[in-house]
């Protein structure tokens, strides 16, 4: 981290990767695509920061303002002038040098900063200075970028002893004094100064002394004085030789004060007599070249502990508790969140922004700590035992965000902060599916990219606004972590094999056990409208063999109920006795084992495996024992166990599968059939449950059945009617309105409803006209999955629909409800396009974020791929060739345009001829004028005098306004390639 | 373009062909009239202050007097005085010698204060306030103050406030060796001022000064005389910095240099290069820092400053 250039993690970046790594491992585990998201996200910041951040400090052009006289071992300040000649501003640049740090905040296109530094030489003479390092911890601080400046020499004159009489100089400095003739008082006036003890009592200004109360004299530009000769005896050299060399100086400095004529005699050299400072300048500088100083020496020095960097604590305290608000809303994407004391927590949170935004004092601090212990104890010895870890982790995310709501915090806790920030999101990303995840995740992002940014020095200031490029890098993340989403490839979540992972509760793609897969023993209306809203995915129905075309939807039956009070399904439990191949079995819950042979188990009635329409059926998790098929069951193949039928033709294993589980069911093609009934012996008794109707039941129910089929004849065409009824005269509403109220406030009042009410309805209508029926729950499947050649079901799909008797040809489906994707009237009414976009955003949603897969992703690349083999390669090549033409046209459209491109051409040709021309060692002094530049370039190396040609067109485009031809940018390129090809080596230095 | 670079070159070369060797001098002098600025010569006697104003004046084909400054000296004097004429018994304006183009005040700092204002406010203003009545000078107006370094006795140095007007400062310098030699050989001066053919006429001077005014000046160089004009006032060893008028002087004497060496477009070049004559007189420098005499001491500290300024 401390040398050289490149790029290096910061804290913060190592911090990122071992989330990142996390991340990844929990999305592997358990195909959580929210995961996937955040890993994508990160993975494009470190992408980002890496690209971002290295074209940042590109094409920076250093430069040194040392003040005009340097000492030996005094600090200074040491001025870097940076310039910035690219088109792009450079953001959060920072000097480093010895523990300072400066900022420049922002480099301009095309301008220039300024920062200053304290620094030292540490030797006599030359110093090259080599430990500048611009670094910057743009775009995110993941990453410091940085970059060596070059090595620059400096001078350190040698300090100058204060001596108060010639006689205090040691060995080795020769002092010769030879007096000199006053030369009267005509010379032009110096000043006036106050006598010094050892001058001449003739010298006295009497009348100005008279006026100040001073002895004073008056200084003349021919001061009268002596001549002296200071002589370095030997080469300066060695400890002893710095000693001399800093006793000549403080000669010198002695005599040039007093006014004398100095001469100056070194081994290498002699300086003749002059006086006046600007003479001890010259002075200095001969005796700090002298001997050791010729050469440079590095100014290496200890570095000193870094400086703390302020803070601003009004930026951080704000962002804080914004980090600690959005947190806490994300929350309640969490279902098991969503609870009173959850909303209750809101309080403590006001108040801390209450408190804080006052500068109330702190809590205690040993209070605080009381309470993280408790609460850590409670989470990791009943909490996570009684809700489980993940809901338990969630708590305790909320408890630290009031935490760090409350208590302001120093940088280590800002990190501590930050990382409680991302553990709620990863912890909330592993537990929701919903839509509203997406708005989440972009709040989130923009407040990660602020946070990171204030970390770097963005400039950021509360109520400043964004800073632009910030918004800029935002949005590139966003985009490259949706690429970087698709095509991170997608293993099958372990999560089936992984109890600790299904446990943790990260795999909420597969629909976790408990009450929200519905399918339990009984369905309550309105029930539907909750199950529907999760997109997780229940099951994988493959077709066997696989079909060509995409086939229609499929209705994968689960159970099916009879008995209904006016608000729940259920089963009602009759026993069943039924005859087969002579023997009568009885059975007292209505239901009957399967037979087994080998691994199939066979349907009662059913010899051997038939051939007929089979299915594969691959199960997620489920505290579910049913089994689903979507044809009339015969035989179920590979499933260990038992299996049972009841009467209502719904098969069941013995056990739940809670960890997922593959069959194949095979069956006839067709309605259901007789089913049950066929075998049963008291099939009259079976039949009259199918027609009960609930007790206390609304009069207007039995009316309405009566109106309906008044002109029907026959079963058939009376389901029908009223299968055509409620499609056409209800509408379908997710969000069912009568979720409170029962069958008769959906028919007569709100007139909308989910899936199950028009089963409902439509059942008790048939059976109020005499038809049996009996509801049944499953899936409609719609999403065939073309490449892996099965649908995909999921639980948003779950649904409803009926099943009546019809004599003489059995059982047969009806399906009342009307498409979904009709607009329900409630969103026509009130909401409309809103409400449709919205319905539209959950859709995608589901299917392209929560739901993609590997199956999903093949099936993406797949159908790029096709898209790209079905386009036809002359058309391809004649496209491309277009697109060429295009951008050609374009580019020399944006050259013939005078004032942008143009305008900067020859300019850039300059400072890239500069840049060129500076790596060889031919400096660029700030001060110096192009103009400039290029005479002493050509005065040092006559074969680079091309820059003066470049130089002048740079100031016929830039000062005369004289946008160059091509012709001219032609000859300036040519000259520039050659300068480039001419300075390979450094041959010059300062 | 190429007409006003022709006159130009026309002009210096005959300047020079009476006032030989010293080119740069020339060129200021052109430059001063150019931006219609005011010249201050500060140099040691006999090296040629007069003879520049002389020529330049001729070479203009403008009215030129002479003024040698005294301690007695009166601003009426300058100005003119009011009359009474006995004929027709009405008051008759007579116009002072600072009624002409241009106007050479030799030794300047050698008048009192009052006498030393009341011209420099007519070369701030362009007309003079005489009894009541305002009387407007002649353009283009230009005047050439000389005076001397060396000797303080009995004199009344400008004040800064004063010694800002003037839009340049020079000095002159000794000749080299070469050009004493033809200046001796070539002999009689006065006779050869006379022989010198006026050039320019007074109004191609103002259509000069109007070309001067529509030189191109960058936006980065507008810039950068603002940063030389802040590095002035922060500088070490500077007392007093540029005023707004100094950095406005900076630029329009740039435009003129600019258009004397024949461009229609200013380069950071011309700032650096009008930088030391337009500001060491303008800036209060501590004395006695570079060794140097007090005018060379003010023109290293302008050196200094600018090496300390990035160019653009």
């Amino acid at each position: 981290m401390n040398s050289g250039r490149g790029a290096y993690l910061t804290p913060l970046g190592r911090g990122a990767l071992a989330a990142a790594f996390i991340t990844m491992l929990a999305a592997g585990a358990s195909g959580n695509n929210l995961l996937y998201l955040l890993f994508a996200t990160l993975l494009s910041a470190f992408l980002l920061s890496w690209a971002a951040g290295k074209a940042n400090l590109r094409g920076i052009v250093p430069g040194l303002l040392p003040p005009e006289q340097v000492f030996r071992g005094g600090e200074f300040s040491l001025k870097v002038l940076l310039s910035n000649p690219g088109r792009l501003p450079s953001l959060g640049l920072r000097l480093s040098c010895r523990g300072q740090r400066p900022p420049l905040e922002r480099l301009p296109a095309g301008g220039t900063a300024e920062a200053e530094l304290r620094y030292l030489l540490p030797h006599r003479g030359l110093n090259s200075v080599e430990d500048l390092r611009l670094e910057s911890d743009f775009p995110f601080g993941l990453l410091r970028h940085v970059r060596r400046l070059e090595a620059r020499e400096l001078t350190a004159l040698p300090r100058t002893p204060e001596l108060r009489s010639a006689s205090e100089l040691g060995g080795g400095v020769e002092v010769l004094v030879s007096s000199a003739q006053r030369r009267g008082r005509s010379g032009d006036i110096w000043g006036v100064r106050e006598m010094r003890a050892d001058e001449d009592i003739r010298s006295v200004n009497w009348k100005l002394s008279a006026k100040t109360g001073r002895l004073m004299t008056v200084e003349y530009a021919e001061a009268a004085g002596s001549r002296v000769t200071v002589r370095l005896e030997g080469r300066a050299a060695g400890p002893d030789g710095e000693r001399r060399a800093e006793e000549a100086a403080g000669a010198c400095r002695f005599f040039i004060d007093a006014g004398a004529e100095v001469r100056l005699v070194t081994p290498e050299g002699e300086l003749d007599y002059g006086r006046g400072l600007l003479h001890l300048d010259r002075l200095l500088r001969a005796l700090a070249l002298s001997g050791d100083g010729a050469a440079a020496r590095p100014s290496a020095h200890a570095d000193p502990a870094p400086e703390a960097e302020p803070q601003d604590e009004t930026l951080w305290r704000r962002l804080t508790l914004a980090g600690c608000w959005l947190g806490y809303a994300c929350l309640f994407l969490v279902e098991e969140f969503r609870t009173v004391p959850a909303f209750l927590l809101a309080a403590p949170l006001a108040a801390a922004v209450f408190l804080r935004e006052r500068g109330l004092a702190p809590q205690p601090k040993r209070l605080w700590d009381a309470a993280t212990l408790a609460v850590l104890l409670n989470a990791v010895f009943l909490h996570w035992r009684l809700a489980g870890i993940m809901v338990a982790n969630t708590w305790l995310v909320a408890y630290m965000l009031v935490y760090f709501a409350f208590n302001p915090a120093d940088r280590a806790g800002r990190r501590r902060a930050l990382s409680v920030f991302y553990l709620g999101f990863f912890l909330v990303s592993g537990q929701t599916i919903s839509f509203w995840y997406f708005p989440a995740y972009i709040a989130f992002m923009a407040f990660f990219t602020a946070w990171l940014a204030a970390e770097w020095g963005a400039g950021l200031r509360p109520g400043r606004g964004w800073p632009r490029p910030l918004g800029a890098l935002l949005a590139a993340a966003v985009f490259l972590a949706a690429l970087a989403f698709a095509a991170i490839p997608r293993v099958e979540p372990l999560g089936q094999r992984n109890p600790i992972v299904a446990s943790l509760g990260l795999n909420k793609l597969s629909a976790a056990a408990g009450p929200v897969t519905g399918f339990t023993q009984n369905v309550s209306l309105g029930f539907f409208g909750e199950l529907r809203r999760s997109g997780a995915r229940v099951m994988r129905v493959r077709l066997l063999p696989a079909p060509v075309i995409p086939p229609p939807a499929l209705y994968v039956r689960g159970m099916a109920f009879d008995g209904f009070d006016g608000r729940r399904w259920s089963k009602a439990g009759s026993r069943l006795r039924y005859r087969l191949g002579g023997r009568l079995y009885w059975s007292k819950d209505g239901s009957a084992p399967l037979r087994r042979s080998g691994d199939k188990l066979f349907f009662p009635g059913v010899r051997a495996a038939a051939p007929g329409p089979a299915a594969e059926y691959t199960i997620y998790p489920m505290n579910l024992a049913v089994i689903f098929s979507a044809y009339p069951a015969l035989s179920v193949e590979q499933a260990g166990g038992a299996a049972f039928f009841d009467y209502t033709d719904s098969a069941y294993f013995a056990a739940p599968y809670l960890g997922g589980i593959r069959y194949i069911v095979r069956g006839r093609p067709g309605p259901p059939g007789e089913g049950a009934l066929a075998l049963a012996e008291e099939a009259g008794d079976l039949l009259r449950l199918y027609l009960s109707v609930p007790e206390g039941e609304d009069p207007r129910i039995a009316g309405l059945a009566r109106k309906i089929v008044r002109d029907q004849a026959g079963g058939l065409a009376k389901a029908r009617a009223v299968e055509k009824y409620l499609r056409s005269t209800y509408t379908y509403s997710l969000f069912s309105k009568g979720q409170g109220g029962g069958l008769a406030d959906f028919l007569f009042g709100s007139r909308q409803g989910n899936c199950e009410y028009f089963a409902s309805a439509a059942a008790l209508l048939l059976r109020h006209s005499g038809i049996p029926t009996r509801l049944v729950t499953g899936f409609l499947a719609g999403e065939f999955n073309e490449y892996g050649g099965f649908y995909d079901v999921r639980q948003n799909q779950a649904h409803a629909w009926l099943e009546a008797y019809i004599a003489g040809s059995g059982w047969v489906r009806l399906d009342p409800t009307p498409a979904s994707d009709s607009a329900p009237a409630w969103g026509r009414r009130f909401m409309g396009r809103a409400a449709r976009w919205l319905e539209a955003g959950n859709v995608r949603w589901y299917r392209h974020v929560i739901g993609y897969d590997t199956y999903a992703q093949r099936n993406t690349f797949h159908r790029l791929g096709l898209a790209v083999s079905r386009w036809n390669i002359a058309r391809t090549l004649a496209w491309l060739a277009a697109a060429c033409v295009a951008a050609f046209l374009l580019r020399a459209g944006f050259l013939a345009w005078p004032r942008r491109r143009a305008r900067q051409a020859a300019r850039d040709i300059f400072s890239q001829a500069q840049a060129a021309l500076e790596n060889a060692g031919l400096r660029r002094e700030p001060c110096w004028t192009p103009r400039e530049y290029a005479a002493r370039v050509a005065e040092k190396r006559p074969d680079l005098s091309g820059i003066k040609l470049l130089a002048e067109e740079h100031y016929l485009e830039r000062y005369a306004g004289r946008p160059r031809t091509g012709e001219d940018l032609a000859a300036a390129r040519e000259t520039l390639k050659e300068l480039r090809a001419k300075t390979g080596t450094r041959l010059w230095k300062r | 373009m190429s007409d006003s670079r022709e006159k130009l070159n026309n002009l210096l070369e005959n300047i020079q062909k009476v006032f030989v060797g010293k080119p740069e001098a020339a060129l200021w002098s052109v430059v001063s009239l150019l931006a219609r600025g005011h010249l201050l010569i500060e140099d040691v006697p006999g090296i040629g202050k007069t003879l520049l104003g002389q020529a330049l004046a001729k070479c203009v084909d403008a009215s030129f007097r002479r003024i040698q400054f005294t301690n007695d000296l009166l601003p009426s004097d300058i100005l003119g005085i009011t009359l009474v004429n006995p004929q027709d018994h009405s008051f008759e304006f007579k116009p002072g010698p600072i009624f002409s183009h241009i106007v050479l005040t030799d030794e300047v700092n050698r008048a009192t204060p009052k006498t030393q204002s009341a011209m420099l406010e007519a070369m701030n203003d362009l007309q003079v306030t005489v009894d009541g009545r305002t009387h407007v000078l002649h353009v283009p107006f230009m005047v050439i103050a000389t005076q001397n370094p060396v000797e303080y006795h009995g004199t009344f140095p400008l004040p800064e406030a004063q010694l800002d007007r003037f839009l340049l400062r020079i000095r002159i310098g000794y000749p080299e060796a070469g050009f004493e030699k033809r200046i001796l050989k070539e002999g009689d001066l006065a006779q050869r001022l006379k022989d010198l053919k006026p050039v320019l006429s007074v109004e191609q001077v103002l259509g000069l000064q109007e070309e001067a005014d529509r030189v191109r000046l960058d936006d980065s160089l507008l810039d950068y005389i603002v940063a030389i004009a802040g590095a002035t006032r922060s500088a070490k060893g500077i007392k007093l910095g540029l005023s707004p008028r100094g950095s406005l002087a900076l630029s329009t004497a740039a435009k003129a240099l600019a258009l004397v060496s024949g461009r229609d477009y200013c380069v950071p070049d011309d700032i650096k290069r009008v930088a030391v004559p337009v500001m060491s007189h303008r800036l209060l420098s501590d004395s006695n820092l570079y060794g140097l005499a007090r005018i060379e001491e003010s023109e290293y500290a302008v050196q200094a400053l600018l090496e300390t300024v990035p160019s653009p």
